[in-house]
């Protein structure tokens, strides 16, 4: 009896040096996979071409910038009431033990240059690279960085023409987003009513 | 028309799937009348003006807030269905009848769904309450019959009246679950007869069903048909419905909109049709009942704000999100269908064939190596057919060689100068998926002083430093540039295989993509070359026979020797577009015509 609760006792506490031997080793691919990752978008980026798109349509077949009809906010929002909210991924360049704990916040990304794209990327995923702190959801108004940042494993959202504050009576919802803040400048464009983030 | 600003918005509270708000709905939309989809108290809010509850059960279940809010609110007193006792279903009437009768505000009515209805619960109950007003008939339609088989939870299809049966129609009656259609769509498109054994509630829908169809929509502004892309390896599905939209464009008023999963949604863009571009669940790493749960709402009122005619679906598993959207209250005027290629591996998953009779039509884009198909679709035979047309078109392309431009000006644009140069095309993959294809092609074209450039997707993500003997450009669409070349060596995919086939005449080597699940690249390559009309490489070939054959080919692409027996057949991009405004065109109440 002594001997098998002993041995209970031993397998036990070897059964629990594997596992967390497991979640270090897990970690670690985690952590390697985001440097690798981050060094290729550093490099993507960096090239110049990151959102050059070289669409080269015949004229026939080309044709102005149009909208989709938008959906009314006031429905949207009360359909999406009842909804739990869907997971928001970190993102490919970044790794942290438990993701889905940290906040949600929307990011919104005006019409830009390939250029100031560039350095303001840069610089709010250096930061979520090397420390992430919240999950980001791209609020776009262009198409432009779609490409690039949904192939990096970010949520993105296109506004095809909606006023921000009437994306969000879905999109809050939808990803339990609590802010949304300027890409440049990190202003506070939009807040749900009881977000506690500063 | 109706001004859409003095249109009711009517609130509907159902249950999910009921066929009565799915008739009813079209009813009110067909009046110019708004309809949204309710569940609670916040709706009285200011987001409608009027509610109607499609059931007595549900009204009772919702009393405590239905009472105290200030609209007119209508509830539907429902027929026993065939799982009721009778004293279960007198009870329920009564109580709701008792609620509704003693609602402070009185502003809640009972109806019943037809005359015929209203008498018989006046029988059983004593109540007087108002039948809705017909659905209005369109006498000139000829419909299929269809019977109700309540034991097995299906209706049968008759054949086509009139006896003329098309090719496509099996000889026996054709199957369809019993609620996998909206009742406003089947309504439209079959004339239902009463179910046996009786079933008072079922027989009252049918009824009011077969009142007739919802008359045409007068919800104001142009109706759209939607494009579904999906999230395919590369550029082909978003590639062929953009030539299809554009055919669309020339026979309809309305515009073209893509609901596109692609990340090459700004192509579309650039083309001018409108999207809105969605991610997937894998996309966002996210349980898919729940993003299927959310994207069914967002597409079921994104159909409604565009006033969608019809909704294509370009792609192999069609996601059940969007036959979910079409059977929510409001969207039983669009028609549906899927545009699906042949040529499937016999690996393929046939799964996603179950799905057919959710279709008013599957549309196959025609296959130059047909005869190599090995029949995998045929070969199926879905439980169900519905009411799906079946209908062949010759092959898409999205170009014409009136698009393209000459050599000089291709090369111009590509920057690519004098000497002998192939255009490597290898799909989306990453170099590392190619490596050993790619240093074979390198040494043999070297070998031959052939000059190498890659045209790849600019979707793809940026290549690293050029490999020695291998340029790259990133550039959509490749076939813009065929011109520039004096031989290509390419994957086998529908568009590039297409493409290739009928606007290239140089010398061309397929080097298939063996790996996918899906399309028979390989069926295609092959016959491509049993044709004369391309060489081809298989991954199979030990390394010195592809070194051969890379190094035979780069010499003939030095010779610019392409063959001259390639077919010439008409671009079926217009044969489809006419196909999808026809189904359109079935709720359109002027015909859509330019």
């Amino acid at each position: 009896m002594i001997r098998r609760s002993n041995g209970g006792m031993g397998a036990e506490t070897r059964s629990s040096e594997v596992i967390e031997d497991l979640s270090r080793q897990v970690a670690k691919k985690g952590q390697r996979l985001a440097r690798l990752e981050f060094r290729n978008f550093v490099q993507e980026i960096e090239s110049g071409g990151a959102f050059d798109l070289n669409v080269a349509l015949p004229p026939r077949l080309s044709g102005p910038v149009r909208h989709a009809p938008p959906a009314d906010p006031a429905v949207a929002r009360h359909q999406a009431s009842r909804e739990a909210p869907l997971e928001v991924p970190l993102g490919d360049i970044a790794w942290t033990e438990a993701p889905h704990a940290l906040p949600v916040y929307g990011i919104h990304c005006p019409a830009m240059g390939g250029r100031e794209f560039a350095v303001a990327l840069l610089r709010l995923l250096g930061d979520h690279h090397r420390k992430p702190l919240v999950r980001f959801v791209f609020i776009c108004d262009t198409l432009t960085p779609i490409p690039l940042l949904g192939r990096y494993g970010f949520a993105v959202h296109y506004l095809g023409g909606e006023p921000l504050q009437d994306a969000m009576s879905e999109l809050s919802a939808r990803f339990d987003i609590g802010q949304v803040r300027a890409l440049d400048d990190a202003r506070q464009l939009w807040r749900r009513d009881d977000d506690i983030g500063q | 028309m109706t001004d859409p600003a003095k249109a009711r918005r009517i609130g509907l509270l159902s249950l999910p799937m009921d066929p009565v708000a799915q008739l009813y709905a079209e009813t009110c939309r067909a009046a110019g009348h708004r309809v949204v989809g309710i569940h609670g108290p916040e709706a009285a809010d200011g987001l409608v003006d009027a509610i109607v509850v499609t059931s007595h059960r549900m009204f009772v279940a919702d009393a405590a807030w239905l009472c105290d809010q200030p609209h007119p609110c209508d509830v539907i007193l429902r027929g026993r269905s065939q799982l009721e006792g009778r004293d279960a279903w007198l009870g329920g009437i009564r109580l709701c009848a008792a609620i509704a009768g003693q609602s402070g505000a009185g502003n809640i009515r009972l109806r019943a769904l037809s005359a015929q209805s209203a008498a018989a619960l006046a029988d059983e109950t004593g109540l007087v309450v108002t039948p809705l007003e017909p659905r209005v008939a369109d006498q000139t339609k000829a419909r299929r019959r269809a019977t109700i088989d309540t034991e097995s939870g299906v209706i049968r299809v008759a054949p086509q009246p009139g006896g003329a049966a098309r090719p496509d129609d099996p000889p026996e009656d054709r199957t369809l679950p019993l609620h996998a259609l909206n009742w406003s769509r089947l309504a439209d498109r079959v004339t239902i007869d009463a179910p046996d054994p009786p079933d008072a509630d079922l027989a009252g829908i049918v009824a009011y069903a077969n009142a007739g169809r919802a008359a045409a929509r007068d919800a104001g502004g142009e109706r759209a048909i939607v494009i579904v892309v999906p999230n395919g390896v590369g550029l082909g599905h978003l590639t062929r419905m953009l030539a299809v939209a554009h055919e669309i464009g020339r026979l309809w008023a309305g515009p073209v909109v893509f609901w596109c999963f692609s990340r090459g949604a700004e192509l579309i863009e650039a083309a001018g049709h409108a999207v809105v571009h969605r991610q997937t669940a894998e996309h966002l790493g996210c349980e898919s009942a729940a993003w299927r749960r959310w994207e069914t709402l967002a597409f079921a009122r994104f159909l409604q704000s565009a006033n969608a005619a019809a909704v294509v679906y370009d792609g192999s598993a069609p996601d059940r999100f969007m036959a979910a959207a079409l059977r929510e209250p409001g969207n039983g005027g669009i028609g549906f269908v899927w545009v699906r290629r042949g040529m499937w591996n016999e690996k393929a998953d046939c799964a996603p064939l179950e799905d057919t009779h959710l279709f008013d039509c599957i549309l196959e884009p025609g296959e130059l190596a047909a005869e190599a198909d090995k029949g995998v679709i045929d070969g199926y035979t879905p439980e169900h057919l519905g009411l799906a047309e079946f209908v062949a078109a010759p092959p898409v392309t999205l170009l014409s060689r009136d698009d393209m431009p000459a050599r000089r000006a291709a090369r111009r644009d590509l920057k690519i100068g004098r000497g002998a140069t192939c255009m490597v095309s290898l799909g989306s993959d990453v170099f590392g998926g190619h490596d050993l294809l790619i240093s074979t092609l390198i040494a043999a074209a070297r070998h031959e002083r052939v000059r190498l450039v890659w045209l790849r997707s600019p979707l793809a993500p940026m290549p690293g430093p050029d490999r020695p003997g291998m340029e790259v450009r990133q550039v959509y669409p490749v076939s813009r540039y065929f011109n520039a070349f004096d031989g290509v060596v390419s994957a086998a995919g529908y568009n590039s295989f297409h493409e290739l086939m009928l606007l290239y005449d140089g010398p061309v080597l397929f080097a298939p993509a063996e790996n996918r699940l899906l399309d028979d690249q390989a069926a295609r390559a092959a016959y491509a070359e049993e044709q004369g009309w391309a060489a081809s490489i298989r991954s199979a070939d030990p390394a010195t026979v592809q070194f051969e054959k890379l190094a035979a080919f780069m010499r003939s692409v030095r010779r610019g020797e392409g063959p001259a027996n390639r077919p010439r057949v008409a671009n079926g991009a217009a044969a489809i577009a006419a196909r999808i405004v026809d189904v359109a065109r079935r709720s359109e109440p002027d015909g859509g015509a330019r």
